[in-house]
């Protein structure tokens, strides 16, 4: 494949030259028996070329089909979308950690009693609970070489810890709890994982009731992603470029609560979407997408960047620019200071359908999946058979009454408890 | 490949072990706005092997077919570990042996269509939706065709090699105003022809000047109310609120689910049918047979409101002391198959739309579907837009129309379906556990609700 790069340049200008491989291993608890085993090794290559200012891609999973790989990429040169940048030569990288030996060190046995030890604990604390647990390590090598000279390689691990439990009851119908560890160091200790989902079981144990109407509303670390989603889609370049954004022109503008700010960081050790340089090879960082309310950065690409005449911000993939890992830093109040401030309310743990919505119009709304009842400042059980609705762009400005000093770390987002006022809450009457 | 497979597979030490090849050459094309963002070919090439020993499962998947036999013990190995701990009886549903190459009977095959040509088209639907209107202030169109070829062994001695197509295509119209974005489009796919995506003009026109009008159109009051769902919509519900929960590998090892599940339990009145086929081809999903080498046929679920079938693999099938019903599929080479829906239908009623209207005092007509979600016993799922029903006629334009509900009270709520009908092979797909997007379809007629709960605003 290497000399591949001097092939391209017979039939491109510029080439660039993306190669994964990985190596994963998973075993799986399901309905609380032990259920399988997994290997998967992959490995891909992605060639890009540029000629008189279009881009072609292939990429192929297929060994030796370097033949193929020119030829699709070829192919696709004459109609490629029109390209105003080059493929960014050599830079100096920062080095995140993101590989930790130990991961690659752990056997299968231990994998084995780590998962039967999670579901033990939800056994013993209820037997009628089926429980899930799946606890996977990967590791794997990316690098990316390009005609104008840049070239880094990087080798990282992954380690990821899912544990959960269904109980169905013909009083209280279905129950699902599932939660997760993922980061690049190895974690041996469960503690936090096992009381997290055993907590969320006993706070779920109540069925409380709740009419229509208006309530102050905690969401958990867990669904604060789900608010904030229409943000990171409004920030991302692409829809800024294509004109469907409405924070088009709007970088400096103070759009938002200035207790809010959310942040991408390809820095953070340990996170999974940490990495020193982006798809493109463009050296990352860590910058403030919405600074205390002002909304000071998009998400850009090699792409959206050259369109907007904007620097790129090491957010390329292969589909347009992504968050690396998002972290909205928290706020002054401790979790139970929110909670002892509410007479009645809900906090959110768990939504359904959130994600199918319009989000460049803000509305997001779900299903409470999983959320508790708040009366005066105590969780006195489920909520059921409701929905929330909020505006993210106009909640996030007027309604935030709180954010956490707490944060949770899930994979690649940080985020602490989001408290709103008055959110509208649909149920039967 | 077939005496590759086959020799690999005497490695196996296992009560069942089976061999999936897969080579899939792929087009893509992405228009946003003015730019033809993204247009790719590609070549996804691998395989899977996986052994059940002692009602244990070991999967390893791979690129390269180097070592297969290593990879035939490997899997082995890995059932046994699980087996020696569970040590209990293998399950798998005896089906006859088959051994079958089988091409595709494709209509106009996307590899025969040239680049140019797709390009050309999809350039024109682009002009027609960025040159509508001035408050269209952008376009997303997507498509994609997909050309797989898979080989499939077990130690059963069944060997088949079939080919399955995959064309997609979703356009999209964005409208902005100010601070408000809105988005409409079309959206269609096949399994078995190109010309899906051909002749979309007249649709596509609707659709722009559908987003022109949502710019002004109020979001939906949240609250209780009696809701008409148009075929999509009704498509999207019968596959998230029980085409899922028809699904049996989630139904086997819980108790509790298997009570509710009970075959010859009532869900609905008698104008309910809800069937899964795997036959109706040039539906997306459809094949003649899964991913466990299993003939596909016409499941019915529920007939006339009561439960009469569910969705099996051979194992759960086997597990259940019932017959598999071809409905095992994997995302591709890299998943093993689990229980999944191929064309998930409601059958056709006898009322009028007219007459659905008729009686509804203030109620909801949920209109093309964003998607949905399910856990089984709750559902929620997007309308892309809806009209109010006032005094039992069509009122305003709405937007923001998320449902939800309880899928046990919502069946039982159905009190009218209609005498329509449509297949909904839009290009998106089915998500579960990690295997997504998985190609799927729907089809159904217009249906009424009683007592459905709408987000929103109070």
């Amino acid at each position: 494949m290497k000399d591949l790069l001097s092939r391209a340049a017979t039939v491109a200008e510029q080439a660039e030259l993306f190669q994964y491989n990985a190596e994963r291993q998973a075993v799986s608890f399901e309905s609380s028996k032990l259920k399988e085993i997994t290997s998967t090794e992959e490995q891909s290559t992605t060639l890009r070329l540029i000629r008189e200012g279009r881009l072609g891609s292939s990429t192929v999973t297929k060994p030796h089909s370097e033949d193929i790989l020119l030829k699709y990429a070829s192919n696709t040169l004459q109609y490629g979308s029109s390209v105003g940048y080059k493929f960014p030569g050599a830079a100096r990288l920062a080095q995140p950690s993101v590989y930790d030996a130990r991961v690659t060190r752990v056997t299968q046995q231990e994998m084995l009693d780590m998962a039967s030890d999670l579901v033990s604990a939800l056994h013993a604390y209820d037997p009628n609970i089926k429980a899930m647990a799946e606890v996977a390590k990967q590791r794997g090598t990316y690098a990316l070489s390009n005609s104008a000279g840049f070239s880094a390689e990087c080798e990282y691990t992954t380690w990821l810890l899912v544990f959960g439990g269904e109980l169905v009851s013909e009083r209280d119908g279905f129950l699902f709890v599932q939660d997760y560890i993922a980061g690049t160091d190895y974690e041996g200790k469960t503690d936090l994982l096992k009381s997290r989902v055993i907590e969320s079981f006993r706070l779920a144990r109540n069925i409380a009731t709740i009419k229509p109407g208006q309530y102050p509303v905690i969401f958990a670390p867990s669904e604060v992603g789900s608010v904030v989603s229409p943000l990171l889609a409004c920030l991302n370049g692409r829809a800024v470029a294509r004109g469907f954004s409405p924070f088009k022109d709007r970088l400096g503008e103070l759009g938002f609560d200035p207790r809010l700010s959310i942040i991408d960081d390809a820095t953070a050790s340990g996170a999974v979407g940490s990495k020193s340089f982006d798809r493109e090879g463009t050296p990352t960082g860590k910058r403030a997408l919405i600074d205390r309310g002002t909304i000071a950065s998009y998400l850009l690409d090699l792409q959206t960047a050259a369109e907007l005449n904007l620097v790129p911000t090491g957010n390329g993939s292969t589909g347009g620019p992504v968050p690396n890992n998002i972290i909205i830093p928290g706020g002054s109040s401790s979790f139970d200071e929110m909670l002892a401030g509410i007479d009645e309310g809900v906090l959110i743990e768990g939504t359904m359908g959130a994600w199918a919505g319009n989000p460049y119009g803000g509305q997001v709304s779900g299903n409470i999946s999983l959320g508790y009842k708040i009366e005066k400042g105590r969780l006195v059980g489920r909520v059921k058979d409701c929905m929330f609705s909020v505006n993210a762009f106009t909640d996030l400005r007027d309604n935030i009454s709180a954010l956490s000093r707490e944060q949770i770390w899930r994979g690649n987002t940080c985020y602490p408890y989001l408290a709103l006022q008055d959110v509208n809450i649909s149920a039967k009457v | 490949m077939k005496e590759l497979v086959f020799r690999a597979l005497e490695a196996a030490n296992a009560d069942y072990c089976e061999i999936r090849i897969e080579e899939t050459h792929q087009t893509s094309l992405v228009y946003r706005g003015r730019n033809l963002d993204d247009i790719a070919q590609s070549l996804n090439f691998g395989g899977n092997v996986r052994a059940q020993k002692d009602g244990g499962w070991g999967f390893v998947s791979f690129n390269s077919l180097a070592d297969l036999e290593q990879k035939v013990r490997l899997a082995c190995e890995q059932a046994a570990a699980i087996g020696a701990v569970k040590n209990e009886k293998s399950h798998m549903a005896d089906v006859a042996t088959v051994v079958q190459e089988i091409a595709a009977e494709v209509q106009t095959h996307p590899r025969d269509i040239p680049l140019e040509e797709k390009v050309d088209i999809f350039a024109r639907y682009n002009e027609i939706i960025l040159g509508y209107h001035p408050s269209i202030t952008s376009s997303l169109v997507r498509y994609f065709d997909r050309s797989t070829q898979i080989f499939f062994a077990n130690t059963d001695g069944t060997y088949i090699s079939q080919e399955k197509v995959d064309i997609g295509c979703g356009m999209r119209a964005i409208a902005t105003r100010g601070s408000i974005t809105v988005q409409e489009g079309v959206s269609t796919g096949s399994s078995n022809d190109f010309a899906c995506v051909l002749g979309k003009e007249d649709e596509l026109r609707k659709a722009c000047q559908l987003a022109v009008d949502l710019l002004a159109a109020p979001t939906v009051k949240g609250g209780e109310y009696t809701v008409i769902l148009d075929p999509r919509m009704a498509g999207l519900f019968v596959h998230e609120a029980f085409g899922h929960l028809s699904e049996a590998d989630s139904i086997t090892e819980n108790e509790e689910i298997r009570q509710i599940m009970t075959l010859g339990k009532r869900f609905g009145g008698e104008i309910l049918n809800i069937y899964d086929t795997g036959l109706a081809r040039g539906n997306r999903g459809s094949s003649l047979y899964d991913d466990e080498g299993v003939p596909t046929e016409r499941t019915d679920l529920i007939k006339e409101g009561v439960l009469v079938g569910r969705l099996h693999s051979r194992e759960s099938a086997a597990k259940m002391g019932e017959k598999p019903t071809g409905s095992a599929r994997a995302l591709d080479y890299s998943f093993p198959p689990i229980v999944r829906m191929r064309t998930t239908c409601i059958g056709r009623g006898n009322s009028s739309f007219a007459e659905m209207l008729q009686g509804i005092e203030l109620g909801v007509y949920a209109v093309g579907g964003y998607g949905g979600e399910t856990n089984g016993e709750m559902f929620t799922f997007t309308a892309s837009h809806g009209y109010m029903i006032r005094q039992g006629k069509l009122a305003e334009l709405v937007k923001d129309v998320t449902l939800t509900g309880n899928v046990f009270t919502t069946l039982a709520n159905i009190d009218m379906v209609g005498d329509d009908y449509l297949f909904d092979n839009n290009a998106g797909g089915c998500g579960k556990g990690s295997q997504s997007p998985l190609a799927t379809s729907e089809g159904s007629p217009h249906v009424r609700v009683q007592k459905v709960v709408i987000g929103g605003a109070n």
